[in-house]
């Protein structure tokens, strides 16, 4: 073994001296900021998660809370009804006149309309014209505030019924204009058909049919006979067809030679809270998102 | 009160009675699937009484009031055309919306 004389130091081998150690700090400072950055990003998540999770506590909170009033109240104000006697018909009315402002989106008042129409119709009733005019303003002004929030998402049309030519028409009944009807990618045809007029009710029996475009992937027709009057509401009292979307035929004006529907057609979402989808339409809509 | 002035109030409060309320007709005409705008007129007939026309809105609405129930013709007149068609007055409003059509150069009406 030779000793070999120290070679001099380039200054390569200078640069080597300061960089070395400069190179384990800037190593440990990426550390510490990755180390930093990350904890913050994980901090700023949890936040936001500890957020939507009070946000959705709180929401379930308040549902549940609004839940109990809701169903307290309705206990109490059906009770009222259920009672064999109990309450005059003007405590009725307005018992009425609560569950329907309170509950016509998730409830069938019909029966209960019809009820108090009938202790309308019994002797020794004072005020029975204000009471039915009460009754009416009501049913009048939900199924408006339900044909409104429905004519956002779907379509309608008017008809004019002339009940003395139905009266001449005798069983066959009147046919109205029909309309298609195109929602989305669903589009239908429908024709209406008056077969009768009830003109002390202010009450018509009608026929809706809906009927598939020809060449349709999915032809399959409706068709349904109901009555229509001022208490069926649309948003609970619809027909559902075989392309998701719900029908309903609503009466808008009465006069004793004239009247008018409406019509509308909607996305089954935006039916009433009692009215849930079939398992199979949920499937399939999945399925669609999913192919999305 | 005399018996004359008794007789001419009930004249006067038999006719007020047998006069029917006031029947609001109000919607939107449209062509084809667009607005019409400020282009179109809209005139009523209930029985012998006419009513003057009036013009539809930015947005295609319109709105009149008549004072008759029943059977009433509505006149649209549109690009110098003309179509008419029977609606119905209530006592309570109306709502007719229109849809105007151009076949074969003629102007068609017909209610949404």
């Amino acid at each position: 073994m030779t000793d070999k004389p120290d070679k001099p130091k380039d200054r390569w081998d200078k640069l080597a001296v300061i960089l070395h150690p400069l190179g384990g700090l800037l190593t440990a400072v990426a550390v510490a900021t990755v180390g930093i950055m990350g904890s913050q990003v994980l901090n700023r998540r949890q936040a936001l998660d500890t957020n939507a999770r009070l946000y959705s506590e709180l929401m379930s909170r308040r549902e549940e809370s609004e839940s109990s009033l809701r169903k307290d109240m309705f206990v109490s104000i059906i009770q009222s009804f259920l009672k064999p006697g109990a309450g005059d018909l003007d405590s009725k009315v307005l018992n009425l006149e609560l569950l329907a402002y309170n509950f016509h989106e998730s409830l069938n008042l019909k029966p209960l309309f019809l009820d108090i129409a009938r202790r309308l119709d019994g002797p020794e009733v004072k005020d029975r014209d204000a009471f039915r005019a009460r009754l009416n303003r009501v049913a009048r002004e939900i199924t408006a505030k339900q044909m409104f929030a429905l004519e956002g998402h779907g379509k309608s049309f008017r008809r004019t019924v002339d009940l003395e030519e139905l009266q001449r028409q005798g069983r066959s009944g009147v046919a109205l204009e029909g309309e298609s009807i195109a929602i989305d990618d669903r589009v239908c045809d429908l024709n209406l058909y008056v077969l009768e007029a009830d003109p002390v009710a202010q009450q018509l029996r009608v026929r809706l049919e809906v009927k598939a475009p020809e060449g349709s992937e999915n032809p399959v027709d409706t068709r349904a006979v109901f009555s229509v009057g001022w208490y069926d509401f649309p948003m609970i009292d619809n027909t559902r067809l075989a392309n998701g979307l719900r029908c309903a035929v609503t009466l808008s004006n009465f006069s004793p030679s004239m009247a008018d529907l409406t019509t509308v057609c909607f996305p089954g979402e935006y039916a009433s809270l009692k009215d849930r989808p079939y398992y199979d339409e949920v499937i399939q809509k999945l399925q669609e998102s999913a192919q999305e | 009160m005399n018996a004359k002035t008794i007789v001419a109030l009930l004249f006067v409060l038999s006719s007020a009675c047998s006069l029917a309320p006031a029947g609001e007709v109000y919607g939107k005409v449209v062509e084809g699937s667009s607005s019409v705008g400020e282009a179109a007129a809209i005139e009523a007939k209930c029985g012998a009484k006419a009513y003057p026309a009036v013009k539809t809105d930015k947005s295609g609405s319109y709105r009149m009031v008549l004072a008759e129930t029943g059977k009433c013709t509505m006149t649209v007149t549109y690009k110098q055309q003309s179509a008419s068609m029977d609606i119905a007055s209530y006592d309570d409003a109306v709502q007719v919306d229109l849809v105007l059509e151009m076949k074969d150069g003629k102007l068609l009406v017909r209610r949404k």
